[in-house]
């Protein structure tokens, strides 16, 4: 029986017919036993996978709330701030997680909780990047920073989608809150980009796609601030006075009420700051308003044109703000270089972040010195119109007896005196 | 379906103990399974109850903090190994070594599909499956793995601990002697 043969008849075998009922009773009896062994959120509990005499705590919010308490009071705090600075490697590292998880518990605001996932977040990734400084960042350590890293912004989401935007007097702090956390995911991006780029081949593949995961999962925060906007047409203000909608500047601060289009900088009657607090009269240097109140932040533009395929190219991305006459509205140019003699810019419509066209541009002052073209040989001068040959009436061709040193006649017509010339004997 | 698995997103919150992805998984694997076990015990009341463990014990892994699977396939296919193995070190009436295990099972199970197959194709059916069985056990294992539960070299790598390069040869030799087995 030949190879293929045999093959073909062991894979017959996977055709056998299974039991529907035995698979529905199953599946039933499974989820029961699910139910009975239920997972407690691993994301939070990866945390106790540390050495020592921590490895075996399971964490739960209550118990850690105690422990912490009690060590705090036993150690006056000490421990728990020594190991803030703490490392994954380190022995007070559980601490400092231990610490986290209290601080996680006794945070109730929603916009605070995203705050402090946030926080977490960056947290993580500093850990990743101070382990690669000192030399000491392995695969499992890199993997489990990352996933801890996506869990922290997958709550941070999760918290931002919590709360209703419908709610109007919120909606500035959620605006603050949705922006801060856009911006924190974008310098998060560049931590990671530096991050993959120091990378050893061991974890760097890991780092890409922790980084792509979290770029598409930031997403969320971009459609949170667009539908404060659809949901909020009317003046969003604190005093009430009816300015204008709110618009987002690339400093990442809220403008509550806006000042006349198109001026750049301008005493608004309030505004929030990245820190929640809200302001009374402050000048906000801003970007110029657009027509429509609103102008999405550097930061969303950025990612808008990562969405939109604009390559990473070889230098940093150039953003720019400007107006475009034609569409009467301002928009986002975010240029990348592909060599220096060109690159790539996306146009966002910077009100709604739409993209208008991804266009190639040239740098004519790089573009390479135009290869001279060959100049053309002077042609030589025709020749001049042939001399008219004396042909001699005839040729002497009777052999002669030459002397030594006399040069005989040669017998032949010249040229161009055929016809005319004779040969004679 | 199995790269779906594979995906770092499913993955992941399998290992989060996601229910409804987990009874996902259930739907897909248990088939799979089933007919593993099948192929290699005795009774086929046995391979129901061990393709069905498979899925508590991955369970209990996922719920235990410290652990996660990277790779779904050869965890599930590595945990019914286990569990066959267990179910023959048992004293008594399954202390059978893989050598003895009779046909019957497989002949009651793969009779209804053969139903549709000529008397020839069955014939040299039970052929191969009897020479698989006079195979040493890694080989046996090796076969099955790879061409009734269509996994890759690299799981077969990770179920059995040995280098791809060792899989991939040991294969080979099972299908050498097993061409020799059969007349």
């Amino acid at each position: 029986m030949k190879k293929y043969t045999i093959i073909e008849n062991i894979k017959k075998y996977k055709e056998g017919p299974v039991n529907q009922e035995w698979l529905e009773k199953g599946q039933e009896s499974l989820k029961s036993f699910m139910v009975d062994n239920t997972v407690r959120n691993n994301m939070v509990e990866r945390h106790s996978r540390q050495e020592g005499i921590f490895k075996h705590l399971i964490f739960k919010p209550m118990p850690i709330a105690i422990i912490a308490i009690i060590a705090s009071l036993i150690t006056s705090s000490g421990m728990v701030v020594a190991s803030q600075n703490s490392l994954p490697t380190d022995t007070l590292y559980p601490v400092k997680l231990i610490a986290e998880k209290v601080e996680e518990v006794v945070t109730f605001n929603d916009v605070k909780k995203i705050e402090l996932q946030t926080k977490l977040a960056d947290k993580r990734l500093g850990e990743i990047k101070d382990l690669q400084t000192q030399g000491k960042a392995t695969k499992a350590v890199v993997e489990k920073n990352l996933q801890e890293y996506q869990g922290n912004l997958a709550k941070a989401q999760v918290y931002l989608n919590d709360i209703n935007v419908n709610s109007g007097s919120a909606a500035p702090k959620i605006l603050a809150a949705s922006v801060n956390l856009e911006k924190a995911v974008s310098s998060q991006q560049v931590t990671m980009q530096k991050i993959e780029e120091g990378a050893p081949s061991e974890y760097k593949k890991t780092v890409t796609e922790g980084r792509t995961i979290a770029l598409s999962n930031s997403g969320q925060s971009l459609k949170k601030i667009r539908s404060i906007f659809d949901a909020n047409e009317g003046p969003a203000s604190v005093n009430g006075e009816g300015h204008n909608s709110d618009g987002v500047t690339s400093e990442g601060k809220v403008i509550i009420s806006i000042p006349p289009e198109g001026v750049n900088s301008q005493t608004v009657p309030g505004s929030v700051g990245s820190d929640q607090v809200v302001s009374g009269e402050k000048e906000i240097i801003s970007e110029p308003i657009a027509s429509n109140g609103r102008i999405i932040s550097k930061e969303s533009a950025i990612k808008i044109a990562f969405e939109a395929g604009l390559a990473k190219g070889i230098d940093e991305w150039k953003v720019e703000l400007n107006w475009w006459d034609k569409e009467n509205n301002y928009f986002w140019s975010v240029s990348n270089t592909l060599s220096k003699y060109n690159g790539q810019t996306v146009l966002i419509n910077a009100s709604n972040g739409k993209v208008y066209q991804i266009l190639d541009y040239q740098i004519d002052e790089f573009l390479p010195t135009p290869v001279p073209m060959p100049v053309p040989l002077p042609k030589p001068a025709p020749d001049p119109l042939p001399k008219p040959i004396t042909c001699p009436e005839y040729i002497d061709c009777m052999p002669k007896i030459v002397e030594p040193g006399e040069k005989g006649t040669p017998c032949q017509i010249p040229v161009g005196c055929e016809g005319i010339t004779n040969i004679v004997y | 379906m199995k790269e779906y698995f594979q995906e770092k997103q499913i993955l992941s919150k399998i290992n989060q103990g996601d229910e409804a992805t987990f009874l996902e998984m259930y739907n897909y694997y248990a088939p799979k399974l089933f007919r593993h076990a099948c192929y290699r015990l005795k009774s086929r009341e046995q391979a129901e109850d061990i393709a069905q463990q498979v899925f508590y014990k991955t369970w209990q892994y996922i719920v235990k903090p410290e652990n996660r699977i990277d790779n779904l396939n050869a965890f599930l296919y590595k945990t019914v190994n286990n569990l066959i193995t267990d179910y023959y070190r048992k004293p008594g009436e399954n202390s059978l070594s893989l050598e003895d295990i009779s046909n019957e099972t497989e002949e009651k199970f793969f009779s209804e599909s053969a139903k549709t197959d000529s008397i020839d194709q069955d014939l040299e059916k039970v052929k191969v499956r009897e020479a698989i069985n006079l195979l040493k056990i890694e080989q046996r294992q090796y076969i099955t793995w790879r061409y009734l539960d269509d996994l890759s070299i690299t799981e077969i790598a990770k179920i059995s601990g040995k280098s791809a390069g060792a899989v991939y040869v040991g294969i080979h030799r099972a299908l050498k002697d097993l061409k020799k087995v059969i007349i």
